[in-house]
């Protein structure tokens, strides 16, 4: 009698383990997914402070394709991740107004943008 | 003659089992509240970044409305500029916080106009009832 008690238990308790298991699974799963996420922003969007800082010293012409790896190190070829710069001119003062937009991609997943600009004088201020 | 009883009784391993699945839940949670946290300050750091260069992008467009009345001859009626004696300044607000003050002299007939300051700096009000008591000066 004792003997079938423990065994209903047993597998009671192997289901609830189960049923358990699943929930906890994602769980843990959903932490992690979302841990990973932010810490691909948190390198991406200093990446693009870094390339935003150098082209804003030295606005490009035309738009740029900049490769990282799986940190967003650079990388010297085409690699897991990258960021887009796009430049669009829009005339203001005796110059433009270069702006530049910055978009992140992890795989082909876009996760951050940033834009920032700089006025280019056409000619001599008095 | 009496049989054995087994150390282990009835209910044990379920008692077991709903703490180790209590604890596992607990600590479940805390992971992805932590995460979630992370994810919050990641969002708010890029903000402040997204912030300070669209305010950047803001004072380019106001130096060129500037320069192109200066380079016209015309005085510099741009919204928001004000002149604090021999000099003329703007702030361009990034935030409640943070703002982007930009000044220059403007051409007095012997030196040509030029920028003699673009930064960023702090437009909260000081609250001294709020400092903290760094020195004890015994009053």
């Amino acid at each position: 009698m004792k003997r079938s008690t423990v065994l209903i238990e047993v597998i009671l308790d192997v289901l609830f383990l189960a049923l358990a298991l699943v929930v906890l699974l994602r769980l843990f799963s959903a932490a992690h997914l979302t841990s990973d996420l932010s810490e691909k922003k948190t390198r991406a969007s200093l990446a693009m402070q870094t390339v935003l800082e150098r082209s804003l010293l030295d606005p490009p012409d035309a738009d740029e394709t900049y490769w990282y790896d799986a940190c967003f190190q650079p990388a010297e070829a085409a690699a897991e991740n990258r960021i887009e710069l796009a430049v669009a001119d829009e005339p203001a003062g005796t110059g433009v107004v270069r702006t530049l937009t910055l978009t992140a991609f992890a795989g082909e997943t876009e996760i951050a943008a940033l834009s920032g600009g700089r006025y280019l004088p056409g000619e001599a201020t008095p | 003659m009496k049989r054995e009883q087994g150390a282990v009784g009835v209910g044990t391993s379920s008692i077991i089992l709903i703490a180790m699945t209590l604890l596992l839940t607990v600590f479940g949670i805390l992971a992805l509240l932590s995460a979630r946290a992370d994810g919050k300050l990641t969002d708010r750091t890029h903000a402040a970044a997204e912030a300070y260069y669209l305010a950047d992008l803001q004072a380019q467009r106001i130096l060129a409305a500037v320069d192109a009345q200066i380079a016209a001859g015309e005085p510099v009626t741009v919204e928001g500029v004000k002149q604090n004696g021999d000099t003329c300044e703007i702030l361009v607000p990034i935030d409640e916080k943070r703002a982007i003050l930009i000044m220059w002299k403007p051409a007095n007939g012997v030196d040509k106009s030029y920028m003699i300051n673009y930064n960023v700096i702090n437009t909260e009000a000081w609250d001294v009832t709020n400092a903290w008591d760094l020195v004890n000066t015994g009053e």
